[in-house]
């Protein structure tokens, strides 16, 4: 593992933080043409060219599981990716994930919703408030 | 020739001071104590440069004109650093900065000197001294202005460059806009000195040429000469300075260290 470049482990094992950051002008420009596609995730094609900070967090939140997906790692390290979400769109994020283990990924989901947890999980570990 | 001047002719030109001292405690501008420390500070420094110059001209030695360099190296790393609110370790920063201010300043001068003045010998400290001055003056001020202006930007941006490692860029990619910001930020002053040179400013070489009864041409060349010597050497010193500070603010293994910043 320390023969690996950190750029290149970090692009593998990609973290996904629960207030992701932006820095280009719109949700586009962090995006390509790989999918999954931003309709996947109900976003559509003016969201995505809207000024980032006219979008909300669960937008947000919604274009940071698309840019990272859109990177192919083959690890998720994602933290609360959908706290800021409707169960609609909860629903269709979980479809993504489901859909990026049944390619071969994994994920390591953090969550406060138990639900979510017993829906994605094979294994959990569950923390108490000590 | 160049009119002498009297102590009694500064006096009278000093209490210009007065006037603004005046209009500071007429306002409450609270800056009549900063601006007489500057004042005397600006009277004992040239006074004491004076001195030092005629004891330096007296010797026409390489050692000692190379000495002067070195020493006036090492006070613009210093000046650089007490111009920080925030350095990634001061005497790091003072050294590099120094040797940086050195490295470039020579690199400029070193050609002009020898090669295109021509002053005989070319280390002759009347000309030497005053040229390196200048030019390693603006370097100074342009790698002071770069890296406060690094700093903050990346203050500022550090949860957008902490995304951008995150995602697999590596640290010149992710720290590539503040850097060139902070370049830009450091070249300022040197393109807007050529920008506006002859137009808003009278160029500070050439008014000497001028009070010395240059022919006004020769003295526009010499000019020139200087301020290419400046641009030249700023914009190597900005760019080097800018790039020690994004190998001392990121490791090796790529990650953000703000840590180091104090």
């Amino acid at each position: 593992m320390a023969q690996i470049p950190a750029p290149d482990w970090r692009r593998a094992v990609l973290y996904l933080p629960p207030n992701p950051a932006f820095w280009e002008a719109r949700l586009v420009d962090h995006l390509s043409d790989r999918p999954p596609s931003p309709e996947r995730l109900a976003l559509s094609p003016d969201r995505v060219s809207a000024p980032i900070d006219q979008l909300s967090t669960g937008e947000r939140q919604r274009g940071a599981l698309l840019r990272a997906l859109q990177l192919g790692p083959r690890v998720l390290l994602a933290d609360e990716p959908s706290s800021a979400l409707d169960p609609e769109n909860t629903s269709r994020m979980e479809d993504l994930l489901t859909a990026f283990l049944g390619e071969g990924g994994a994920i390591v989901l953090v969550t406060h919703d138990p639900n979510q947890a017993t829906r994605l999980a094979t294994q959990h570990i569950a923390l108490d408030a000590s | 020739m160049t009119p002498v001047l009297s102590v009694f002719d500064l006096a009278i030109a000093a209490s210009f001071l007065l006037v603004n001292g005046a209009i500071s405690t007429l306002l409450a501008l609270g800056i009549a104590r900063t601006l007489i420390v500057s004042a005397a500070r600006m009277v004992i420094q040239l006074t004491l440069l004076a001195f030092v110059l005629r004891w330096l001209f007296a010797f026409e030695s390489v050692v000692v004109t190379l000495l002067g360099i070195t020493l006036m190296g090492l006070f613009a790393g210093l000046e650089v650093v007490l111009r920080q609110d925030k350095t990634a370790g001061r005497i790091a920063t003072g050294a590099v900065t120094s040797g940086i201010i050195l490295a470039a300043v020579f690199l400029v001068t070193m050609p002009t000197l020898t090669l295109l003045i021509a002053a005989d010998p070319w280390y002759r400290p009347q000309v030497a001294l005053p040229i390196f001055g200048i030019v390693a003056g603006n370097a100074m001020t342009g790698i002071a202005l770069t890296l406060s202006s690094f700093t903050d930007a990346l203050t500022r941006d550090a949860p957008m460059v902490e995304a951008r490692l995150a995602l697999g860029e590596t640290r010149t990619e992710a720290l590539g806009g503040v850097l060139r910001q902070a370049v830009k930020m450091g070249l300022m002053p040197t393109i807007n000195a050529m920008a506006a040179i002859g137009l808003v400013t009278f160029p500070g070489i050439m008014t000497g040429q001028l009070l010395a009864n240059a022919d006004p041409l020769q003295a526009a060349k010499y000019q020139m000469l200087v301020m290419f010597m400046i641009a030249g050497s700023s914009s190597l010193a900005i760019v080097a300075a800018a790039y020690a500070m994004l190998y001392r603010i990121t490791d090796a293994r790529h990650r953000l260290r703000l840590d180091r910043l104090r």
